[in-house]
């Protein structure tokens, strides 16, 4: 059975040889039949991925620990929810996961395309049988799933307790459909580029695959944010970690280009800005890849040290030498049919929001390699804090911030100073009103000022959008303000999709910026009965309790929560122990709109009872998970084809 | 299992040599009108919402009654261009499925005609 997993991927591999061959052939000939052949591969490689991903789960539920990755990420004990999620546990699974993930994207472009842009099909294609060929190719020969140990041992070593946590269902699948979901926009903007075919229609076949992937990456790191946040060890929801760093780096240049996407489809502007910035993004989801599995940059997150590194840095090379050297090349056929006119344009809102985005691009990579790059050059290794990080993000965080609110007012071509004056009257006065009121309650803490007021103007002026949209509605249909509403949503949903997505970014910068400024935190040691006081809370503490999981032993450090004198609720932070593995503490935690009250078990005596324990409030925080949800909903409500098109 | 897996690698390879066997023309011009008709297309589109939005944007306060005109003038007279195009375009490809059904009919009239000799 095992062998068929290994066969699988063999034949699968050479599959992507014969593909790519006959792709490049079609692409040169134009011929039909060799179309037709070169696409029934890229069918026949997705079954045969199919079949290894299946083998590999049927090796993990039947624990044969035969199977050395099987050994490795899984025991007896472990339920099936975790045993499913070992599939990507370790490094040769996740690239498995990769690798079908590819190959059922690749035919669905090709069931997507294969009418309406004949001639262009067999360039995206070769350009995905190459990448298919490369994480083929290092399944088989580098980090094979299947490889079988001299003996079978009589129970696997188990997943890391870190790892069990339902994120590790969702974050990592999520992070790895929108890595790999950039490899569709990557391979049309290389194909329009070898094929000389570059008006609209690549950006078309690639404004959904973008937002579809932008999706699951915004899903990803949101999903990765709150399993550091609960999760100790992994520096809070986020701690500029090169691993975390390296998935935030694509999200960082995708919102970038679908940003002026747009603006390259309505005035015909930045097309090689465009294509930069797509090749950039998955350049750097190899680079992302690069950095957890080559082990050469340390992170908490990281596969360890292993041999792929140069291979993805030599793959990495081979895409960023191509991709530019084919945009070189392509440059004279790539000038804008008009120019941006103005800065009170949409458009030129969109070129200034791209320089922030890719600022703060260069900036955190730049800080992510730092290491590597001074030990490589000077043998002597310059590490970046999290302070570099801040001062770079937060500036730049908040000028984005303000950007949503100006961006939102403007219309395309550019907007009149009185029209400007007019739609800025409302979230201006709103701001210095919350300004004042922030004032008189006494907070003087500048930058939380700046922050609330750029976020306060921003959020008025996005609603304000809604506001003169919904009244312009009812002029036109004379209905409820209801149907105002969902048909300015139904007839639009591209703009005012957009707007939700707008309204979730701001208040997850409202949930960083207020727990940044305002959280405040205590560590102390207590005995049984002892009272702990921080903000308006009083935790009593009612001692350590043990008990057994199925897996685990678990300790808990108990406590009952009082506000005004009043008991309000139970916390407790426990330690899982189980063998093999370091302890892992989970933190316990009560939600408010508030606030949130954090509490972490650093240390205990099981016998005495006494506990070294630090309590945190948290305040504002559960605003950036809101604030994520809206950035979801606000992304499909844009993917969700119209009428129009569904009927045609 | 291994033989299944084996009838099935000779399925796949049965598979994709298939259409070597059964051979269709060359795409190519077809297919180059194909993509420029969706072009043209996706750019009326594009065209279509535009207008749309300039309106809506007006009656929103955004844009002056000038500003609208403008634009307004321009997109239409890129549309005007486009649909010119098109109709070309679409003209080219009837001739075109013309001249090959002719050639079809003619084909399978001198096949009819040389059965009766």
């Amino acid at each position: 059975m095992i062998t068929i997993g290994s066969l699988s991927l063999g034949a699968a591999l050479v599959l992507s040889v014969y593909a790519l061959v006959t792709f490049v052939v079609a692409a040169r000939n134009q011929s039909q039949t060799v179309t037709d052949s070169a696409q029934r591969a890229v069918y026949s490689i997705f079954i045969l991925v199919t079949i290894s991903c299946l083998v590999l789960l049927y090796a993990l539920f039947s624990r044969n620990f035969n199977v050395e990755y099987v050994a490795q990420y899984s025991n007896r004990s472990l339920s099936w929810f975790y045993t499913a999620a070992a599939f990507w546990a370790g490094q040769a699974g996740s690239l498995l996961l990769w690798a079908w993930l590819l190959a059922f994207f690749a035919v669905l472009v090709i069931v997507q395309n294969r009418k309406n842009q004949p001639l262009l099909l067999p360039f995206v294609m070769a350009v995905m049988s190459v990448v298919l060929f490369f994480f083929l190719y290092l399944l088989v020969f580098k980090t094979n799933p299947f490889i079988s140990l001299s003996f079978t041992p009589e129970d696997g070593r188990g997943l890391n307790p870190l790892l069990q946590n339902p994120e590790m269902i969702f974050h990592p699948p999520s992070l790895y459909i929108g890595f790999v979901g950039f490899t569709v926009p990557f391979a049309f903007a290389l194909a329009a580029m070898m094929s000389k075919q570059l008006d609209n229609l690549w950006v078309k076949s690639i404004r959904r695959w973008s937002l579809f992937s932008w999706l699951f990456l915004t899903i990803g790191n949101i999903l990765g944010m709150q399993w550091a946040y609960v999760e100790l060890g992994w520096g809070g929801y986020w701690a500029w970690d090169p691993v975390e760093n390296s998935s935030l780096l694509p999200w960082l240049t995708s919102t970038a280009f679908i940003h002026t996407v747009i603006a390259q489809e309505r005035k015909g502007v930045l097309k090689k800005w465009n294509l930069s910035l797509i090749i950039l993004t998955f350049a750097l989801t190899i680079f992302g890849t690069f950095v957890t599995r080559s082990g050469l940059i340390s992170s908490v997150h990281a596969f360890g040290v292993s041999d792929l590194g140069p291979l993805f840095l030599g793959f990495l090379a081979l895409i960023l030498i191509v991709s530019f050297t084919l945009l070189y090349r392509r440059a004279p056929l790539l000038n804008s049919a008009s120019t941006i006119t103005g800065w009170t344009s949409r458009e030129s809102s969109f070129l200034l929001n791209n320089l922030l985005f890719v600022a703060i691009t260069i900036g955190v990579f730049l800080g992510t390699v730092m290491p590597s790059l001074s030990e490589a050059f000077t043998n002597n290794k310059i590490t970046v804090g999290v302070e570099f990080f801040d001062r770079l993000a937060v500036p730049i965080g908040l000028a984005i911030a303000l950007l949503i609110g100006i961006c939102t007012l403007l219309s395309w071509n550019g907007t009149s100073l009185r029209n400007i004056i007019k739609n800025f009257t409302i979230p201006v006065c709103v701001t210095l009103v919350v300004l004042i009121i922030l004032l008189i309650r006494g907070s003087h803490h500048f930058l939380a000022l700046v922050a609330i007021s750029i976020i306060v103007f921003s959020i008025t002026s996005t609603i304000m959008e809604y506001v003169r949209g919904v009244r312009v509605r009812r002029r036109m249909e004379n209905g409820s303000l209801f149907a105002a509403l969902f048909n300015l949503l139904r007839n639009n949903k591209r703009r005012y999709g957009a707007f939700i997505v707008h309204l979730g970014v701001l208040l997850l910068i409202l949930g960083i910026a207020g727990s940044s400024v305002f959280s405040y935190d205590t560590t102390v040691t207590v005995e049984r009965g002892d009272k702990i006081t921080v903000g308006d809370y009083e935790l009593h503490y009612l001692g350590i309790a043990g008990s057994h999981d199925k897996h685990y032993h678990i300790d808990a450090a108990q406590f009952d929560i009082y506000s005004a004198g009043k008991k309000i609720g139970v916390i407790q932070s426990e330690k899982h122990l189980q063998p093999n593995f370091q302890p892992a503490t989970e933190v316990g935690i009560r939600t408010t709109l508030k606030e949130d009250l954090y509490v972490i078990l650093a240390d205990y005596d099981t016998e005495t009872g006494r506990a070294t324990v630090s309590v945190l409030v948290n305040t504002l925080i559960v605003w950036m998970w809101i604030g994520g949800i809206l950035m979801v909903i606000g992304t499909l409500l844009v993917l969700i084809p119209s009428a129009a098109k569904r009927s045609a | 299992m291994s033989y299944l897996f084996l009838v099935l690698l000779v399925i796949i390879g049965v598979y994709i040599i298939a259409p070597y066997l059964n051979r269709h023309k060359s795409v190519a011009v077809a297919g180059t009108k194909q993509q420029k008709l969706s072009a043209l297309q996706y750019r009326r589109q594009l065209i279509s919402i535009s207008l749309a939005e300039l309106d809506f944007d007006y009656r929103m306060g955004k844009l002056t009654e000038q500003d609208r005109e403008q634009a307004m003038q321009e997109l239409h007279s890129e549309l005007g261009n486009i649909e010119k195009r098109l109709a070309q375009l679409g003209n080219a490809q009837t001739a075109a499925v013309k001249e090959k059904l002719e050639k079809e009919i003619a084909a399978r009239k001198k096949q009819i005609n040389s059965g009766k000799k």
